[in-house]
């Protein structure tokens, strides 16, 4: 039950402390006006991340972002996922362009694509079978019995 | 990929729900399977198989042009 509670609990936890380091960082660095703004956005979000996860829905985002998913939820996840992320990687690689044009800093953007490129392709060495050996009829004859 | 699970589940006078739990996934799931928008894992296909008593081949039936080698 412990168990369940947690993974429950995770994503809007994790939404959170991810957005109170943002809007610390705003804060500090900037104001804390817009830091108080994106504390109450990331409030929003959390509450609806803990809504929608704790609710009895049958649907697949409440299954989702509840931690309760099954195989088929997974594979939405992961598709939902890899659109938010081919999204994000977009967004960054525009931002870039128009902060080059505009003459403006533009490395935070770079470093987005730059990061996401290398953890994809580490991702096909990591997940994918490399330089997978042809088995000989000789190893395979003796395995079998 | 076709399948009989509707017709099975009807057999047996499962809900979607019933045979949702009885296979450990979502109601929604069952909902894609029997409509053929969704194709289980082997373990999944194993558990229907198993459920119904049947070999899998009975549950799925692949189309012609999926098989073909």
């Amino acid at each position: 039950m412990n168990r369940i509670s947690h993974r429950r609990l995770r994503t809007p936890v994790f939404a959170l402390v991810f957005g109170s380091v943002i809007s610390t960082a705003i804060g500090i660095g900037q104001s804390w006006i817009g830091a108080a703004i994106t504390y109450a956005v990331t409030a929003v979000v959390a509450g609806i991340f803990y809504v929608v996860g704790w609710s009895e829905s049958e649907s697949d985002a409440s299954a989702v972002i509840g931690g309760r998913a099954d195989e088929r939820q997974k594979l939405v996840r992961l598709r939902a996922a890899q659109a938010a992320l081919v999204t994000a990687v977009i967004a960054a690689g525009i931002a870039c362009l128009i902060s080059a044009i505009v003459k403006a800093a533009f490395w935070p953007y770079e470093v987005i694509v730059d990061v996401v490129v290398v953890v994809y392709l580490i991702g096909l060495r990591v997940y994918g079978v490399s330089f997978p050996a042809e088995e000989s009829q000789e190893s395979s004859d003796e395995q079998s019995p | 990929m076709k399948n009989v699970l509707r017709e099975l589940r009807s057999e047996l006078g499962l809900s979607q729900a019933d045979l949702a739990s009885k296979l450990c996934v979502s109601r929604q799931t069952v909902i894609s399977l029997e409509s053929g928008r969704y194709l289980p894992s082997l373990p999944l296909a194993f558990r229907i198989a198993r459920l119904f008593s049947l070999p899998i081949e009975a549950v799925f039936q692949p189309d012609e042009a999926e098989v073909r080698v």
